[in-house]
């Protein structure tokens, strides 16, 4: 057996997994806390005040039973690739605010006429443009896009257009009297130097998008997350409706964390971009 | 290779009818290889001087030349180190001492040559691979020191290029400057609030007045290298630049 090898190293290794596990999990004790205080609640409480109200909150254990049967029916997988393609392809189309955030932080005429109509766009929630959306595009994908695209927009173009702004004077005197022309300090200078606050602006604008997509989806949309949670609410499936939310929540999260990972490989000098 | 001329350089901001003048009629000419120190008060406009001779600003009056050629925009053939360094700090000390030979297009093996050149010359050969964030800022200062002088300019200008360094990295980082420019031997214009340092440092010492910017006087500093901060010349000098200056705050 293998085991008597391992069972002579046990002694030594374990103390130090258990502080590692212990430092880890000690931020964690909170949240479980409050999950089966969650439970208990609905074990025992609820059900003996009002049965009715008893439905309208689910159990953590309800609900991960609900998760997996979404998940083995293809359900939630089928209604969250739908979201993460439409907030994909407005992604793709607001990246279009980077190379304008650029002209704008760097040539005043540009700046000066593009920033009254952003000035004049830039104020409307996204979501006041669901109803005239609805009406130009139909409900579905394109309009869902669209509404997200506008909750991305302005976080990437502000955010960029600042930072050019913000690029240190010098570095471009630097660079030119290196010797660099116009496009490559665009290139290699402003553009790099922008770098650190364009992704924050990437990283906000998909926040914003994602919020605004399940705005959209609550309205415009026959699949996606959002379709899925307010479609439950009309078979009053609570515990739909929560596994939806949770659902989002944990996309929404996953999503930051990829950026932030982009983040580190993009920017390796800027340690303080990761942490944030 | 480096003879630079300023003839009747003037400097003036603002709109007609409202104008600052930050320089006024300074004309002064340096050899090449000669080491000047511009010497003045913050205000009096020596920044604006060195972005002129830089090319970042253009004189209202006058003209400034280097060999003979008047200069209109930036160039590799006058390269600024700043005192706050300017590095690229997304790129590492090797990329940024090789950016000038890159937009001269050099080829990269001639590139790696130049740059393991200039980086035995500041002493960092075994720092070619780390970023800016991660040294010190007298490495900084020497990084900067490298890029500008990879490009083999005509004309090195310095901006206050060690105020922002501790005394004694400072008192280093003077040495090795001139153990730098004695081995490269270089036009250079070093702006400067110190008289010590611009003693220290230089061969010639061009003294400004505040508000407007005018020249005061051009000296030539004749002590031997290295100098003797103790001896009775160098405390001369010394003692006649602080009542130059002098004379000025309390006018």
């Amino acid at each position: 057996m293998s085991g008597a090898a391992a069972g002579t190293a046990v002694p030594v290794i374990l103390p130090a997994r258990r502080a590692n596990w212990y430092r880890r999990l000690k931020p964690l004790v909170l949240l479980a806390g409050l999950v089966v205080l969650w439970q208990l609640v609905c074990l025992l409480w609820l059900p003996r005040l009002d049965r009715q109200i008893a439905i309208l909150l689910p159990s953590p254990v309800q609900l991960a039973s609900t998760a997996g049967k979404l998940i083995a029916t293809g359900e939630l997988p089928h209604h969250l690739a739908d979201s993460l393609r439409r907030e994909a392809v407005a992604f793709a189309l607001a990246l279009w605010a980077v190379p304008l955030g650029i002209a704008m932080g760097w040539w005043r005429g540009i700046h000066q006429q593009f920033y009254p109509v952003v000035e004049i766009l830039r104020p409307i929630p996204p979501l006041a443009w669901i109803p005239l959306s609805i009406l130009w595009f139909g409900l579905g994908d394109v309009q869902n896009e669209f509404i997200i695209f506008l909750g991305m927009v302005f976080p990437i173009l502000l955010n960029t257009l600042e930072g050019v702004r913000q690029v240190d004077r010098n570095l471009i005197r630097a660079a030119r009297s290196l010797g660099a022309g116009e496009a490559v300090l665009l290139r290699r200078v402003v553009l790099k130097a922008a770098l650190p606050q364009i992704v924050t602006g990437l990283r906000v604008g998909l926040g914003f998008g994602w919020m605004a997509l399940v705005a959209a989806e609550l309205v415009g949309a026959n699949s996606g997350l959002g379709f899925l949670i307010n479609d439950a609410r009309s078979l009053l499936r609570t515990d739909i409706v929560v596994v939806g939310m949770l659902a989002i929540g944990v996309a929404g999260l996953t999503i930051d964390f990829a950026l932030r990972g982009l983040a580190r490989w993009l920017l390796p000098w800027s340690q303080q971009q990761g942490g944030r | 290779m480096g003879r630079v001329s300023l003839a009747g350089v003037s400097k003036t901001y603002g709109d007609p009818g409202q104008t600052v003048t930050a320089l006024t009629n300074v004309s002064f000419e340096l050899a090449d290889g000669e080491f000047c120190a511009i010497l003045g008060h913050s205000g009096c406009g020596k920044t604006t001087l060195l972005n002129m001779v830089a090319g970042f600003e253009t004189p209202s009056a006058g003209i400034i030349r280097v060999e003979d050629q008047p200069v209109s925009g930036p160039g590799w053939e006058r390269t600024m180190v700043f005192q706050d360094y300017a590095l690229f700090p997304w790129a590492t000390v090797r990329q940024n001492v090789a950016f000038g030979l890159e937009m001269k297009k050099l080829p990269a093996d001639a590139r790696a040559a130049i740059v393991d050149h200039h980086l035995d010359l500041v002493e960092l050969t075994g720092f070619a691979d780390r970023y800016p964030d991660q040294l010190s800022g007298g490495m900084r200062q020497r990084v900067a020191i490298a890029r500008a002088l990879a490009v083999s300019p005509r004309v090195l200008l310095m901006d206050e290029p060690f105020g922002a360094l501790d005394d004694q990295t400072r008192r280093y980082m003077q040495e090795e400057l001139v153990r730098i420019w004695r081995r490269e031997p270089k036009t250079v214009m070093l702006v400067t609030h110190s008289i010590d340092e611009a003693i220290l440092l230089a061969d010639k010492i061009v003294v400004l007045s505040s508000r407007p910017g005018r020249i005061k006087q051009v000296l030539s500093v004749d002590l031997e290298r290295p100098r003797d901060e103790d001896s009775p010349d160098y405390l001369a000098l010394k003692r006649y630049l602080r009542g130059l200056i002098h004379a000025e705050t309390a006018a």
